[in-house]
């Protein structure tokens, strides 16, 4: 156990000193999150701070998957993943290690979105509650990004194939037109992607809208996190038999 | 009868420990293995067949972590003790000094490092490691010989824990790797065929990343970054990222890396491959010096000249199997048990070949106008041969033995061309 939680430190201080600033996470990670807020702000100036928390949950998404991209493609194509699991740290914890790693990132750029809202668009939030979704949110799609990730070996290939998911819950997650508003079998699509919870935690912590249970959002954030985590860690143990 | 012999050995000693005496003489025991097993390092003893009583109450009293093979499952007579998590020192102690074998001094101890059963790795329906067996004895330089696609690469993989083996089993020093995977990998050193370090680190971070993973502390940590530094030449290049670095130097930081925990068994995936000959004389110079130091090093190499000179013993693998198992003089003697002469004349050699074919029964080759090869000769014969030119009034220039070669016997062993095993891999 010990020995674990020094290999999930190790993994993360090292990715986030290696991955961070590599091309495929600031184009996906901060470029592309940073443009859609913009681009929403300049549309309609007005309104925007109904969008703010559909826009910290996309912000959330992109930074994360574009994160775990890098920090697990990068190394499966140089090989040194085999070097991590040649230590004498479990499976998982490499893993999780790798999910922290992608977390954290997505940690830094939607406090940044946040702040920022928080500071020129005065969007009220009570940080502790905004921390309660987002850090459930972040674990859930940077698990999702790992088992995406692990399929494929290149940076692009991964990009490619997490822009499906990511593209498909933009629309139908609530970020920019209410899941309330959509024909019924796209609500029922829209509640199997775990953004469609992370943007209404967000509603619901920053007061856009009334009567959502943060607690019960969360828990199934982490059941996301889990139904993606258990499957990447099988996927990366069969990558490697 | 061996069987029944054994259990009355074995009842004997149940007997003999309720004497006072033998009580007091198992407390001892005991006490001394549950100090060594602390150690987690593994051992096999291996004694005269003199030494199966003794050794069998060994086994008694280390109760279930040691088993003894039959005489049937081990040869030459030997009595084999496994004994998973033990000390060396302290169990040669034991034998040597507790109990009472009447050869003792005959008894040899040797520990096992490594230890493959028949491992076999199939994908799908291919099988690319069929079977392999064999033993690496703590200390020893072990190399893994054979053609691109043998299965050498998957067979370290098995032995690193890093691929799970279809079947079979693989224990390093005595440790079952399935059961004691972290323990395991925190003893072994991984040089992978890739160098695949970390290209946005520099050299020095590189190791005290991979000595953090592996829990060295942080003062080791750098006492053994900078002695690795200096080992493989580095110093000078320990601020610069990886990937700047030559191809020698990123192939000796690669090894460095996996020597900064300070393992008891180094695996070695082709090392030189892709490097200059100075950067693979100097890689093999620092590799001699590992094993100097008493490091166990396991070395998969198709370089037939680099096994040669480097390894105490050599494995041949060939389409997934082990053909043979030996030192390189061994093989050498297996394969060519021929010796051949080469005598050069002066003045014409022709003249001397049917007599030269009378004396060893087989005709001598004419390489040029003044040599002649014979082959299927002995040193016993040599003074013959000898006479034989004198008497036909030639005068010897010279007269070279031919040993056989590594690359020979491998020829001959496993029917593949040795510039095969070159060209497949860019050779040298």
């Amino acid at each position: 156990m010990r020995d674990d939680l020094r290999g999930i430190w190790c993994i993360i201080a090292k990715d986030m000193r290696t991955y961070y600033l590599k091309p495929p996470a600031i184009s996906w990670g901060i470029v592309f999150p940073i443009a859609w807020v913009l681009a929403f702000y300049l549309r309609n100036p007005v309104d925007f701070k109904g969008l703010i928390p559909g826009l910290l949950a996309m912000t959330a998404l992109f930074s994360t998957t574009a994160a775990e991209a890098v920090v697990i493609n990068f190394e499966l194509r140089l090989g040194s993943l085999e070097r991590l699991l040649l230590a004498p740290i479990s499976m998982m914890a490499i893993l999780l290690g790798k999910i922290l790693g992608g977390a954290i990132f997505g940690l830094l750029m939607s406090s940044l979105v946040a702040v920022v809202c928080a500071l020129f668009l005065n969007f009220d939030l009570d940080w502790i509650s905004f921390l309660s979704i987002l850090l459930p949110a972040l674990l859930a799609f940077s698990a999702m990004g790992s088992l995406l990730c692990l399929m494929v070996k290149e940076v692009f290939e991964a990009q490619t194939l997490l822009n499906l998911p990511r593209f498909v819950m933009v629309f139908i997650s609530g970020v920019v037109y209410p899941v309330e508003a959509m024909p019924k079998a796209l609500q029922f699509l829209a509640h199997l992607f775990p953004l469609t919870y992370a943007v209404k935690g967000f509603q619901g912590v920053s007061g856009v809208s009334q009567g959502i249970n943060v607690a019960l959002h969360a828990a199934v954030l982490m059941a996301f996190f889990l139904i993606f985590f258990l499957p990447a860690a099988n996927l990366l143990s069969k990558k490697f038999e | 009868m061996r069987v029944l012999a054994d259990l009355r050995c074995r009842a004997r000693i149940s007997i003999s420990i309720l004497s006072v005496a033998a009580v007091a003489r198992w407390c001892i025991l005991t006490m001394k293995i549950k100090r060594a097993r602390s150690r987690k390092s593994g051992l096999k003893i291996w004694g005269l067949l003199y030494c199966r009583k003794a050794l069998s109450s060994l086994a008694y009293v280390m109760n279930a972590s040691v088993k003894v093979l039959t005489p049937q499952e081990c040869p030459k007579g030997n009595v084999v003790v496994v004994a998973g998590g033990a000390c060396i020192a302290d169990l040669c102690d034991l034998l040597l000094q507790h109990l009472h074998c009447p050869k003792r001094k005959e008894c040899t101890v040797t520990s096992i490092a490594i230890k493959a059963e028949g491992l076999i790795k199939r994908y799908g329906d291919i099988v690319a490691v069929n079977g392999v067996s064999f033993d690496v004895e703590e200390g020893e330089l072990f190399g893994f010989l054979g053609p691109n696609g043998a299965g050498k690469t998957t067979t370290i993989r098995m032995l690193t824990g890093l691929s799970k083996p279809t079947a079979g089993n693989v224990e390093l020093l005595g440790l079952d790797i399935k059961a004691n995977a972290a323990t395991t990998k925190g003893f072994t050193g991984v040089v992978p065929e890739a160098s695949n370090l970390y290209d946005e680190l520099t050299a020095l971070e590189n190791l005290l990343f991979m000595g953090k993973l592996y829990g060295v502390r942080r003062k080791e940590r750098y006492e053994r970054a900078g002695m690795l530094l200096e080992l493989f030449r580095l110093q000078e290049k320990r601020d610069r990222p990886f990937r700047t670095l030559s191809q020698g130097m990123k192939r000796s930081l690669t090894i460095a890396a996996a020597l900064i925990h300070n393992p008891k068994i180094l695996f070695l995936d082709e090392p030189t491959v892709g490097l200059d000959v100075m950067a693979a004389r100097s890689l093999r110079s620092a590799i001699q010096k590992l094993r100097d130091q008493g490091m166990t090093i396991f070395l998969t190499t198709h370089y037939l000249e680099e096994a040669d000179v480097l390894c105490d013993r050599i494995a041949i693998i060939v389409r997934g199997q082990i053909v043979a198992v030996e030192k390189p003089e061994e093989l050498k003697k297996m394969a060519i048990k021929e010796q051949a002469i080469e005598l050069t004349i002066r003045g014409s050699a022709s003249i001397l070949v049917e007599q030269l074919a009378a004396l060893i029964g087989t005709k001598p080759i004419i390489v040029d106008s003044n040599t002649l090869r014979c082959s299927g000769t002995t040193n016993s014969l040599l003074p013959h041969i000898c006479r034989a030119i004198q008497d036909a009034g030639a005068e010897i220039e010279s007269i070279n033995t031919i040993k056989p070669t590594l690359e020979e016997a491998f020829v001959r062993i496993t029917g593949l061309s040795s510039s095969m095993m070159a060209m497949e891999k860019g050779g040298k």
